[in-house]
């Protein structure tokens, strides 16, 4: 009898076992998938000019403060006085950075207004050059079809000239430029 | 030789159980067989669910779909669902995928005692990071568990929500689509 009791038990503990040595588990598995494409920022960073606004942003301001053809400049604009008109020029500074993508160099294509005002032309200096904004219509400053090569990634030093015809009226001004930036 | 004979049987018998041949139980373990019926179907199934983005592959309510963020980048425009935050040298997306533990098949009194959910990478991104959860470290092919205090389990039939970040270092470049395998794995307490 106690033989018999011995044998159950021994098939007991053999059939109940399994259940405690087997942790209940189930498994899923989740595929995480995207497409991670190139991206590039523009934005606009004072030179010796502090940037009125916007300054670290890519909407911002360059302000001469008063300016005359013979007066003296504000510290850090250049007042070149010319036959029939004359340049205020100030420097700021272009900066564009890259992400996730092998491109080392972009162009600058620059857009000028719909209009000027009367009397008032915008343009672009880079290095030795200058480069005319036209109105409505963009211009590569560097890379493209610019005789200047594209740039690097980073802070580029550009110089705002505007040129003010001497029968401009002596008012304030401001117009736009449009700054596109293309990677290479 | 009567003790030899019993001890035959009994050997005889563990035997037969250990091979699962259980039609040949006599009476006094037809009862034990009842136990070989509750452990066939003593199981919990985990499966995933819509979060933020809507899950493609196998999709919503199997164990294997894909969670795909769309097109990625620092700026441009993202999938809706899919959020970012930006550093100085990286920056992050992150996306919701919904995880639930069916305790249907689960035989005992056990489903008070919920489940600890591991999760761990098939392999590790070279040129990105994988985090769950806002866990600190970065996932890997090691596991991580997700309960979030130890001793805590999840609670079945509920869908967790488990939030997927991916960290991509603004220089890393991709040649192709990024591609990411993490495997769950549900354990009944």
């Amino acid at each position: 009898m106690k033989t018999k009791s011995l044998l159950i038990l021994i098939a007991l503990v053999v059939m109940i076992s399994p259940i405690f040595a087997t942790a209940q588990t189930s498994s899923g598995t989740l595929t995480i998938g995207g497409t991670v494409t190139g991206s590039i920022s523009l934005i606009f960073n004072s030179g010796p000019l502090a940037l009125t606004a916007g300054a670290g942003t890519n909407t911002a301001t360059l302000n001469y403060g008063s300016i005359s053809k013979y007066g003296a400049p504000p510290a850090n604009v250049t007042v070149t006085p010319g036959v029939g008109n004359w340049t205020a020029a100030a420097d700021f500074v272009v900066n564009v950075t890259a992400y996730n993508t092998t491109s080392t160099t972009y162009k600058l294509n620059v857009t000028g207004p719909a209009t000027y005002p009367a009397g008032i032309t915008g343009a672009l200096k880079t290095g030795a050059t200058t480069i005319a904004i036209p109105v409505a219509a963009g211009v590569d400053v560097w890379g493209g079809t610019s005789s200047v090569a594209a740039k690097s990634y980073g802070n580029q030093t550009v110089t705002a000239v505007t040129t003010i015809t001497d029968a401009a009226s002596a008012a304030a001004f401001n117009y736009n430029l449009s700054f596109l930036a293309t990677a290479l | 030789m009567k003790k030899r004979s019993q001890l035959a049987i009994c050997i005889l018998v563990v035997a037969a159980f250990l091979l699962g041949i259980r039609a040949h139980a006599q009476s006094a373990i037809g009862t034990i067989n009842a136990n070989f019926i509750n452990l066939g179907t003593n199981t919990i199934a985990l499966y995933f669910t819509d979060g933020s983005v809507m899950l493609t592959g196998s999709g919503s309510g199997s164990n294997k779909p894909t969670l795909n963020f769309g097109t990625i980048s620092r700026l441009g425009t993202l999938s809706t669902g899919v959020t970012r935050a930006t550093t100085a040298g990286n920056y992050t997306v992150s996306a919701t995928v919904n995880v639930t533990v069916d305790s249907t098949g689960l035989a005992g009194n056990r489903v008070p005692n919920g489940y600890t959910l591991s999760v761990n990478l098939q392999a590790n991104p070279a040129n990105y990071s994988v985090y769950i959860n806002n866990v600190g470290t970065a996932l890997s092919t090691a596991t991580t568990v997700l309960n979030p205090a130890p001793q805590a389990a999840f609670p079945y039939n509920t869908a967790q929500t488990q939030t997927i970040k991916l960290t991509i270092p603004n220089a890393s470049t991709f040649g192709s689509q990024l591609n990411t395998v993490m495997n769950f794995t549900a354990t009944a307490r």
